[in-house]
């Protein structure tokens, strides 16, 4: 147990895009019917799925991230809160925190997240982006 | 990855002019020219051009007149049309741009371009091209290199912008310690803010913090990249948001392309004096291994605009049982636009003096780009691509 918690284990990959997407429409309560969607959204992201740029695959870790796919990656967690905001149970920062990032964010993202849950007390969407444009949500 | 398919349906190659979307890719480059006709070296630009998957060279310069030529490719030949450069060479009938580019005496055409050893592997190809280096690897790239360069020599006017590439992925080339920005669409290139039931609330601010300290906090080896990422990001995309409200293209764009938008913001990114150095743009679908038909169309760009082309390797000589080709080695370098002294360089490699059946090369692709680095962006190649190689007069000084 105590490896997966090691500095070798611990947040030391980057979500590709197909679990980027995948994890913030299970967040956001997304049902399945979206899937194509859901795979559109990964090719600004860098990743087409079932089309690698070559037949080694993506390169994957830090070649995920560059300028344009970093937006698009918080972006997409912003439009998936938006769209999702009808339908979504009402969570506590405590709880979207416990769930997407292991409880376990910078003190400054902490006190921002905090900040922004009481300044924006009925924007659940809203908190839930917040949480899910974390560098914390990117890795995994 | 912009596809072939695309380009041929709409008769083009983005940098290339000829339709909607090259044109006003042209036109920009040209007003940029024309806004600085005395543009100091570090002002020039750099369009790398991309062929992905092997570009057939012997029917993109066609030995036209050598026998051997048409024995090798009883169907894929080109017998008539040809677009003479010589009286033994001639352009597939289809880049009539390319040769008015010649005509005009703005087209470089360097021959039998390779490099000893030749892999017939995509990637590992691609990998030896994009690292000038035959050991390959993910080290930073050949421009990378040039633009830690830059940064060493303090020509860092827009950080952010000095390497750009359309599409959503930085091309191995480009690898580098300066990060890159990757151009899609200015729609996405920007951070969107939160809409509180109508109300827009800006994240930026609370974003940047949270990534600051981020940089810090966790053992993950990605902290500082994502900061300089954002960072880099946000400032990027302010400058051009900042452009695009006052940018007048020139032409139409075609609405829903992706390839149109992302040159669109290339272009501009390039016109607007935002300081890019060198610019990279994929064309896919090269590697036709069945029912193979050329591409390339041409047309001439401004004074501080340099476009080259390369390929991973050429095709085999003799054609495949179905109509296409299989990969092989040697292949032609496009060099394009005004810096150019146009004309022909290096030997055009024997039909029938082969390797295994691939034509040998005569010029090693290294000595291309020590002749772009030297001689146009007056950079250190030797330093830069760790070797000697020699410099071929094809630029103008």
């Amino acid at each position: 147990m105590d490896a997966f918690y090691s500095d070798q284990a611990y947040r030391a990959l980057v979500k590709s895009p197909a679990e980027l997407v995948a994890q913030t429409l299970k967040a956001t309560g997304a049902n399945a019917r979206g899937y194509t969607a859901a795979a559109a959204a990964m090719a600004p992201m860098g990743q087409v799925l079932f089309y690698p740029p070559n037949v080694a695959g993506w390169p994957g870790g830090s070649s995920w991230i560059n300028s344009s796919t970093l937006l698009n990656r918080i972006n997409f967690a912003n439009a998936a809160a938006q769209r999702s905001q009808a339908s979504m149970t009402a969570q506590t920062l405590a709880q979207l925190s416990d769930t997407l990032v292991d409880a376990n964010v910078s003190p400054t993202t902490r006190d921002g997240l905090e900040a922004f849950a009481a300044a924006h007390s009925a924007d659940q969407a809203g908190l839930l982006f917040m949480v899910l444009a974390t560098p914390e949500f990117q890795l995994n | 990855m912009f596809s072939r398919r695309d380009f041929l349906k709409q008769g083009l190659v983005p940098v290339f002019a000829g339709s909607a979307v090259p044109s006003v890719f042209a036109n920009g480059v040209a007003a940029a020219a024309a806004d600085s006709p005395n543009a100091t070296p570090s002002d020039r630009v750099l369009v790398l051009v991309q062929l992905a998957g092997g570009n057939d060279g012997l029917n993109t310069v066609i030995p036209f007149q050598d026998g051997a030529y048409h024995d090798a490719r009883p169907t894929l030949r080109q017998d008539q049309g040809v677009l003479g450069l010589n009286a033994q060479l001639g352009l597939h009938s289809n880049l009539k741009g390319l040769k008015a580019s010649w005509d005009a005496g703005q087209l470089a055409i360097v021959q039998g371009v390779g490099y000893p050893n030749p892999s017939l592997s995509h990637f590992a190809s691609m990998s030896i091209w994009e690292t000038a280096s035959v050991q390959g690897g993910i080290g930073d790239g050949w421009l990378g290199r040039y633009l830690n360069y830059l940064d060493q020599v303090g020509e860092t006017p827009n950080h952010a912008l000095e390497g750009v590439s359309a599409g959503s992925l930085v091309p191995p080339e480009l690898r580098s310690k300066t990060p890159v920005t990757a151009l899609q669409s200015l729609r996405t290139f920007r951070l969107q803010p939160v809409n509180e039931h109508g109300t827009q609330v800006d994240v930026e601010n609370p974003l940047m913090k949270f990534y600051g300290a981020f940089k810090g906090a966790g053992p993950a080896p990605f902290g500082a990249l994502f900061d300089t990422t954002l960072q880099e990001a946000l400032q990027a995309s302010h400058a051009l948001q900042a452009t695009d409200a006052t940018y007048q293209a020139k032409a139409t764009y075609p609405a829903n392309s992706p390839i149109a938008s992302s040159l669109k913001l290339v272009a501009e990114t390039i016109v607007s004096g935002l300081g890019v150095r060198v610019a990279h743009v994929t064309l896919g679908g090269f590697d036709n291994h069945s029912r193979e038909k050329p591409v390339l169309q041409g047309h001439g760009l401004g004074d501080r605009v340099l476009v080259m082309t390369w390929s991973e390797f050429g095709r085999r000589v003799k054609e495949n049982g179905s109509a296409g080709t299989d990969h092989g080695t040697a292949a032609p370098m496009f060099l394009l636009g005004a810096p150019v002294k146009g004309g022909l360089y290096g030997q055009q490699p024997s039909l029938t003096d082969l390797d295994n059946g691939n034509l040998k090369f005569g010029t090693d692709f290294r000595s291309v780009y020590a002749s772009v680095l030297q001689g146009y962006l007056k950079a250190p190649a030797s330093d830069l691509l760790g070797g000697n190689y020699e410099i071929l007069p094809l630029l103008k000084a």
